[in-house]
């Protein structure tokens, strides 16, 4: 396979084409709404237990302030932190090495970064493929049913539909991504005030940075499979079948046989939590698998398209 | 000096699991020719549209437009166009972007884009259509349309799969007219069921039985090879008055084809002047017995030819 036939306004085009009628197409409103449905949600879950915790302890006449709110709650949120980070890396919480490594790394995320963030980040790092999918499982699947994408084939290679299209669901989804993440931290900065502006805006931008490419492996993966399954319901059918599959057969099956666990990362699963390790070598790690993964899922994808029949 | 075809099918072959839809297919297509692509059903007319415009890929053989291998569409771009059957556009998206959009793929500026997708629509007939969606529209209109892409530009290959399937006499003539308009700037080639639209319209034709190519030529080549003369008559002719004609040297035969309709099959072996010499007789015997005809056409129309190539009208004479 080659992109031998790459040509820059041709891809431009699809990609600006399909970006502005996919923000008009019911497939992409169905898409927005849920990401900042799940977006906001886990912010309201993560935020919602220091407000209560200032309204109950007033309401008894006590006294406690926000950042002290916080403080309890990141005493009590320490361990399933620790779990979620360490628990996807195989055989570290069995040994201590690996706990400590999960603990330096859980106190990185609490203690130095905003917490509350940090719990948000987490959350929707593990819920984006599932979203990821709703977004992107139509890139190619729908105009392959109904044939319209033959009204193209003659005017554009197939490299530059297929690239082009991928990258307006990129965009689509660092859009959205960029707005809940400015709705959280904004939301952050003005009703709780425990965190200062600077530590707040950096913790933020990475966040998204984090979530957006850790969302490229799976709108890849979703480009490979629209690109195989000519309907639109078989193909979102597919992609939470597959994203969803992997990680609970790794969790499962490491259970009756540990090196089960590597299944895991025949998707970004294994490696997406390290884009917020305290390690930048680490972060370095993840950064490249997570593009590493999506060159491959494109690659994979493109074979598939240019060689099939339309 | 030989001139180089729009495009050469060379031993195309496609299957289809256990289906052979193409089976080493091999024709060309003069340049600045309206083509007429013929077959009955499931024959692979549309399978060699869809190989020609790269959307399936051929087992076997190959097929070059304008001297570019197919493999290599993305060259052709601009040049090449397609009326694909039964794809539909987008429903939510305006006609004028849709078109505008597939106009600045083959180069245009976003101005001149819209120029082009607005000049063509009124050519079309759909004129202060181009906010609409495509859900606005009939399905004659969405044929309409689907045309009006293929015409976009100024393509000098055009591929029209049944361009008139579905519409209704005004819109069928009205695209009929607009390719003949476009036999002056560009090659075109028309699959369709409609035999004499085909015999209007198209100067060589190919037909297509069972996925094997049958025949391929000009109109008149394919129509006149069969020696006949079919006459339409205003009354039927008498025993006797048949038995005159058959009695003129170098006719064969006479049959019927309906009231007052007769076709007579003349000497194969005739030069053009003997064949000429006996159209004659048999116009001059006619016309001694009282009997105008009202029509006479040498060859056998291209119904006919249809039916008896693809087995259809009995067997070949």
């Amino acid at each position: 396979m080659s992109f031998h036939d790459l040509h820059a306004r041709h891809t431009r085009l699809v990609c600006s084409y399909a970006f502005r009628h996919s923000v008009r197409g019911g497939t992409a409103i169905v898409y927005a709404v849920t990401t900042f449905f799940f977006g906001l949600i886990t912010a309201h879950l993560v935020l919602q237990p220091v407000e209560i915790q200032v309204d109950f302890i007033e309401a008894r006449g006590g006294e406690i302030s926000k950042a002290d709110a916080v403080q309890e709650l990141v005493r009590h949120a320490r361990k399933p932190v620790e779990w979620a980070i360490g628990g996807q890396d195989i055989g570290r919480m069995s040994n201590p090495e690996g706990n400590a490594e999960a603990r330096r790394w859980a106190s990185y995320l609490l203690d130095e970064k905003p917490a509350l963030l940090s719990a948000i980040w987490l959350i929707l790092l593990m819920g984006l493929p599932f979203l990821v999918s709703l977004g992107a499982f139509n890139q190619l699947s729908g105009d392959v049913q109904t044939k319209g994408i033959r009204y193209q084939i003659l005017r554009v290679a197939r490299t530059n539909l297929y690239l082009g299209r991928f990258l307006a669901v990129a965009l689509f989804t660092a859009g959205l991504l960029a707005a809940v993440v400015a709705i959280v931290a904004v939301y952050l900065g003005v009703e709780l005030q425990v965190y200062g502006a600077g530590a707040l805006l950096g913790w933020s931008l990475w966040g998204f940075v984090a979530l957006v490419i850790a969302a490229l492996p799976y709108i890849a993966l979703c480009s490979l499979i629209s690109a195989s399954v000519d309907s639109p319901f078989g193909s979102l059918t597919i992609a939470h079948i597959v994203i969803g599959a992997v990680p609970s057969f790794a969790l499962l099956g490491r259970a009756s046989w540990k090196p089960l666990a590597y299944v895991n990362y025949l998707l970004p699963w294994g490696v997406q939590s390290y884009l917020l390790h305290p390690d930048a070598s680490k972060v370095l790690l993840a950064v490249g698998a997570c593009l590493g993964y999506t060159m491959i899922f494109l690659w994979l994808g493109h074979l598939r398209f240019t060689r099939r029949d339309l | 000096m030989s001139v180089a075809p729009a495009i050469r099918f060379e031993d195309v072959s496609k299957s289809f699991g256990r289906i052979r839809a193409l089976d080493g297919v091999s024709f060309e297509v003069p340049p600045g020719s309206v083509f007429g692509l013929l077959g009955p059903n499931g024959a692979g007319k549309t399978t060699l549209f869809s190989i020609a415009a790269s959307f399936l890929r051929p087992d076997r053989g190959s097929i070059s437009v304008l001297g570019i291998d197919v493999r290599r569409i993305a060259e052709l771009q601009g040049r090449f166009t397609i009326l694909p059957q039964d794809a539909e556009f987008q429903r939510n998206v305006p006609i004028l972007e849709q078109l505008a959009f597939f106009r600045r793929l083959e180069g245009a500026s976003a101005e001149q884009a819209k120029e082009d997708v607005e000049r063509t629509l009124e050519a079309v007939g759909l004129g202060g259509y181009g906010k609409r969606g495509v859900y606005s529209l009939s399905h004659g209109m969405q044929k309409r349309l689907g045309i009006a892409q293929a015409f976009l530009g100024s393509p000098e290959v055009i591929l029209l799969d049944e361009p008139t399937s579905g519409l209704d006499p005004q819109n069928a003539r009205q695209i009929r007219d607009l390719v003949l308009e476009l036999r002056s700037r560009a090659t075109t080639v028309i699959s369709s069921h409609n035999l004499a639209e085909i015999q209007e319209l198209c100067d060589h034709v190919a037909i297509l039985d069972g996925g094997k190519l049958v025949v391929a030529g000009t109109v008149e080549e394919i129509t006149r090879s069969a020696k006949e003369l079919e006459l339409e008559l205003p009354r039927a002719l008498t025993p006797e008055e048949e038995a005159a004609l058959l009695g003129i040297e170098g006719v064969k035969g006479i049959g019927g084809r309906g009231v007052g309709r007769y076709m007579l099959t003349l000497d194969s072996g005739a030069a053009r002047d003997g064949t000429d010499a006996i159209i004659a007789t048999i116009l001059r015997r006619l016309l001694e017995s009282g009997i105008t005809p009202r029509r006479v056409y040498e060859g056998q129309s291209l119904e006919a030819r249809f039916l008896k190539l693809t087995g259809a009208g009995g067997p070949e004479a």
